[in-house]
């Protein structure tokens, strides 16, 4: 057998041996994650928890971060975005009060985390990015996953997605210094908005926005990662 | 060699403006301070190498000098090009995620060194091995450096960024050609011609500068169809106008706005977003006023109808097109940034079309503090730019002076004022909550210095999803007034939330909030319980001051542990992140320095002749020197209006009048008494000037800029003249005392000249400017104590 075949064998059982092992580990690392990071400060929502348990979030994130991809924080996907931290993805999904039955839009798509935790607990998924590369990279990801509930577009978000209104929720991932006027159109009657709002690693705020009989109201969340400050 | 050196002060000066200048646009000001601090220290190892190896130097200094002034002029484009390369491009916002990148950093850092180094060296043997002369040699430094200031500036207006090293480099390379004079024509020609050839070669092909990806320019140019529409180099930065199909602006938009929200050009000043232009160029203005869906229409509900307005760096045109909408008489325009001036001009153009029959906005290119000086009228509304960034920051700005938010900027405003103005200032909500807190803290105290009674009856505010805009009004709101703030706020889903009648149950309408403790603390800040709040709140919530002009400064570092345990270490640096890396800077520089301070030591031995004396002396002489200049830059950035013309008139106006010094000291005798004399003159005079200057602020503050300039240049010049002796002298006198010490004392003095400004930016947060005067003079007198026991 030459040495380079011989070589190759053994790299593949090495590969073989290994991998289990790492897969091993990030399931432990999700594990500790959802203990930790989200039960620990007091997300409740069984579905929600289920839904992060079971998603292979270190798949969503560039290989050389990887082993990052279960720590406390938010990390870089390129393109100046962020793939949120686990927690703020956990609160969020928490806040919108999903069913079933709910049709959701995603603005957003980043690297596709958030739009898999969401198909986890809805029927159908609308997720928009306006960053090409960003779109097909998470259109990729997605199929390999296998999901069939989460349609994908590549557009503006700004417009939202007409065809498919209106939504029982719409989660916007991506901090905008105001709210466009047709995402507001497009939430359904009793609706739910959820925003972020702050810089890409720092501190972030959740602001939730409903629609009663017409009218919008909006909510401040307590800020995310920590608990708010009272004067002394 | 005076003019060689000359040309090389000149280039490593403008190098250093250079290299701020494409930091600042790849990356953000305080990176770029944290590198360049970090590669000035260039200066301090090159007395270290002149140290430890004095002889091989000494020996070969004639056919040395002009390949370290090739090599300085050389190695200033190839530094930058090569941190640019993709094994060593560093992004700052990674730092925090990605540990290669502080290899990156330091590998940056170090080749940032290279030039100063080469060029320190050069100064440093020709001043060493000639003392004799070193007067002159050091007036040669000082007033190249001088003029270096000035090239760099002026370099900056002519050329995009990443042009600037190979330009700069060209300077030294042009001194080494004069040292060559009288040599191996040949063999110097050739190796000019080549120098000279690389670096225009750099220049028409400087390679490629990517901002960070986190840059507001980068993720606007990652939109689709994303077009640079105009870019032009200024001295404050690179001014680029971006055009996409996504570009949409409208900070703060009411959520009842239901209108259409049209495509807008951004500018973007160094990378970071500075404003929208609200018109395409050439077409129609068809844009509805979106301002008046945001909480700004507080002020316009106020305002006398018809009346003067005064915008103070608007930085975009919406405030603008709001004013003019209102048909507000005179509308004047305040905008200190001269590069988006001709944006301005364009706009009043277009406005002036779609307004048919109402007046062009009058536009003044000043400072907005220099401009409320002058008491140029009296205004019925005066709004300040908007505070802070969506979504709060990351503390970059902590450490930029803002003196438009001063409490002296607000009584200045107030005296601007008509019988019935108002000031109008809005901020946008940060979580944890500090601006809007800072905000009313300052307008509160202002109020008490003013002696306006009953505060609560001129003070209002409303509250949107985002943002509160608070007015402080110079007479009391009437119930009329109230009623009518109530009705716009009921209109755009605004909260109101200072207001003489306000009711708990108001507060939350539209808007709420998990808790009622923002509205419980915001009233106290208004209350005499205020000093319980500075005393118990997680950051600082003290106004700024004239003399202590940070208003983004929040952090309280008795509070530091307590964040970090609440945030989690890799949070708790977004909170001050300006802090925490002049800290960080601070440590490093201070660790840096001791190494190189102590390394010539092991040759010079540890109980050299005298070494005490050379420690504090050139020590001091090298802290007295830095502070003054960031001291003069910040309290001249007041009077002159503007940090350009500051920094030009304070370091080429101290550096030159300190050069003729230097030319003047060679006349005296140098011994012991003699530098107590020029050491203690000098720290008197800092004394003089820092006295002189709050008086000239008081009553010189609506002089034209032209008289200020004259005035403050006529004040440098004594004070730099006298600080221009202590250095040639004391290395005169060091070389009869122990000549072996020469080169350590130019390390030591270029240390301290490094680790200074840092030093002196963290004395101004904590304890203002005038502290900084203070140190500085009080390096001079230590410096004139410790000739004190000797003759």
């Amino acid at each position: 057998m030459p040495i380079p075949l011989i070589l190759y064998c053994l790299a593949a059982a090495l590969y073989a041996v290994c991998s289990p092992k790492l897969e091993g580990t990030f399931q432990e690392e999700r594990r500790k994650m959802v203990s930790m990071q989200i039960e620990n400060r007091g997300i409740t929502d069984e579905v929600t928890l289920k839904a992060m348990s079971k998603v292979p979030r270190h798949k969503f994130v560039p290989s050389e971060l990887e082993k990052y991809a279960y720590n406390d924080r938010p990390l870089p996907i390129g393109y100046g975005q962020t793939i949120s931290q686990p927690y703020i993805v956990a609160y969020m999904t928490e806040k919108l009060q999903l069913k079933p039955e709910h049709r959701v839009l995603e603005i957003g798509t980043g690297s596709g985390y958030q739009a898999v935790i969401l198909a986890q607990l809805v029927d159908q998924v609308y997720t928009m990015e306006i960053i090409p590369q960003l779109a097909a990279r998470s259109v990729a990801k997605i199929h390999s996953l296998g999901y069939k509930n989460i349609h994908i577009k590549q557009k503006d978000g700004f417009h939202g997605w007409e065809e498919e209104a209106p939504f029982d929720a719409i989660i916007v991932t991506a901090a905008a210094s105001f709210i466009p006027p047709p995402l507001l159109d497009q939430l359904i009657e009793g609706g739910r908005m959820i925003i972020p709002v702050g810089s890409s690693f720092g501190p972030q705020h959740l602001m939730l926005v409903t629609k009663v009989k017409g009218k919008i109201k909006t909510k401040t969340l307590i800020p995310v990662r920590f608990v708010p400050f009272t004067r002394q | 060699m005076l003019w060689a050196l000359f040309l090389l002060s000149a280039g490593i000066t403008s190098y250093q403006l250079a290299l701020m200048q494409i930091l600042s646009y790849l990356q953000w000001y305080h990176f770029a301070y944290l590198v360049v601090s970090l590669a000035l220290l260039g200066f301090g190892a090159s007395g270290t190498i002149l140290s430890l190896f004095k002889t091989f130097f000494t020996a070969r200094k004639g056919d040395l000098l002009p390949w370290l002034l090739i090599g300085c002029g050389l190695s200033m484009p190839w530094a930058a090009n090569l941190t640019q390369s993709n094994g060593l491009r560093c992004d700052f916002y990674l730092l925090f995620v990605d540990k290669t990148q502080f290899w990156r950093l330091a590998a940056s850092s170090l080749l940032y060194l290279i030039p100063f180094l080469l060029g320190a060296l050069a100064i440093g043997l020709a001043l060493t091995t000639n003392t004799k002369n070193a007067g002159k040699l050091y007036c040669a430094n000082l007033t190249g450096s001088g003029a270096g200031g000035l090239l760099g500036l002026a370099l900056a207006t002519l050329f995009l960024p990443a042009d600037l090293p190979a330009l700069t480099g060209l300077a030294p390379v042009v001194g080494g050609l004069l040292l060559f004079a009288g040599k191996n024509w040949p063999k110097a020609t050739l190796a000019i011609a080549l120098a000279i050839g690389v670096n225009l070669l750099l220049f028409v092909f400087p390679g490629r500068f990517i901002p960070s990806q986190f840059k507001d320019i980068s993720r606007a140019l990652n939109l689709p169809n994303s077009v640079i529409l105009f870019q032009a180099p200024s001295p404050k930065g690179l001014v680029q106008v971006v055009q996409s199909s996504s570009l949409r602006y409208a900070p703060g938009l009411s959520l009842n706005y239901r209108g259409p929200i049209p495509v807008q050009q951004l500018v973007f000043l160094n990378g970071d977003a500075f404003g929208a232009l609200p018109f395409d160029f050439g077409g129609p203005y068809l844009q509805k006023n979106l301002s008046d869906y945001t909480t700004e229409i507080l002020g316009y509900t106020l305002a006398k109808a018809g009346g003067k307005v005064l915008l103070l760096q608007p930085g975009d045109g919406e405030p603008v097109t709001q004013a003019i909408g209102h048909k507000m008489t005179e509308v004047v325009l305040v905008e200190p940034h001269g590069e988006i001036f001709p944006f301005y001009v364009k706009m009043s153009e277009t406005l002036g079309n779609s307004f048919s029959g109402q007046p062009k906005p009058h536009m003044v290119n000043d400072d907005p503090r220099h401009f409320l000086a002058l008491r140029e009228g009296k205004f019925d509304l005066i709004r300040l730019p908007t505070v802070g960034s969506f979504g709060g920051t990351a503390g970059l700005q902590a450490l930029s002076e803002q003196f438009l938010l001063t409490r002296e900027s607000f009584q200045d405003a107030w005296e601007n004022l008509g019988e019935n103005g108002l000031i109008m200032i809005t901020c946008w909500m940060d979580y944890p909550i500090k601006t809007s807190y800072k905000i009313a803290s300052t307008l509160a105290e202002v109020m008490e210095e003013l002696g306006v009674t009953r505060p609560e009856r001129h003070l209002i505010a409303i509250r949107s999803w985002g943002a509160v805009t608070f007015v402080l009004k110079k007479v009391p709101v009437s119930a009329r007034e109230t009623a009518m703030i109530r009705n716009e706020c009921e209109k755009f889903l605004f909260d109101p939330l200072l207001l003489p009648d306000i009711r708990k149950n108001e507060l939350q309408v539209h808007n709420s909030q998990e808790n009622d403790d923002f509205f419980d603390t915001l009233t106290a800040l208004l209350s005499p319980q205020r000093q319980e709040i500075y005393k118990g709140y997680a950051f600082n919530l003290r106004p700024a001051t004239d003399d202590n002009p940070f208003f983004y400064q929040f952090l309280r570092w008795s509070r530091l542990p307590a964040l970090a345990k609440t945030f989690g270490m890799q949070g708790a640096p977004f909170f001050e992140l300006g802090s925490l890396i002049l800290a960080l800077n601070l440590a490093l520089l201070g660790i840096l320095a001791l190494i190189l301070i102590i390394l010539p030591l092991f040759k010079l031995g540890w109980k050299s002749a005298g070494g005490g004396w050379t420690l504090v002396y050139f020590g001091s002489l090298g802290s007295g020197f830095m502070l003054l200049e960031i001291v003069l830059m910040q309290k001249l950035t007041l009077f002159l209006g503007g940090p350009i013309l500051a920094a030009a008139a304070a370091i080429s106006g101290l550096l030159f009048f300190s050069g003729l010094g230097s030319l003047f000291s060679s006349r005296f005798a140098a011994n012991s008494r003699v530098l107590r004399q020029v050491c203690g003159l000098s720290g008197l005079l800092v004394v003089i000037f820092a006295i002189s200057t709050v008086i000239l602020h008081r009553y010189g503050g609506s002089l034209p800029t032209p008289l200020l300039t004259v005035t403050v240049l006529a004040l440098i010049a004594p004070l730099g003249f006298a600080m221009g002796f202590p250095f040639p002298l004391g290395l005169r006198v060091l070389e009869k005392k122990n000549r072996a010490q020469l080169p350590w004392a130019w390390g030591i003095n270029g240390c301290f000249s490094v680790i200074s400004p840092a030093v002196g930016l963290a004395v101004a947060l904590h304890s203002g400017f005038n502290a900084v005067f203070g140190l500085a003079a009080l390096s001079y007198l230590l410096a004139a104590c410790v000739n004190l026991t000797s003759n």
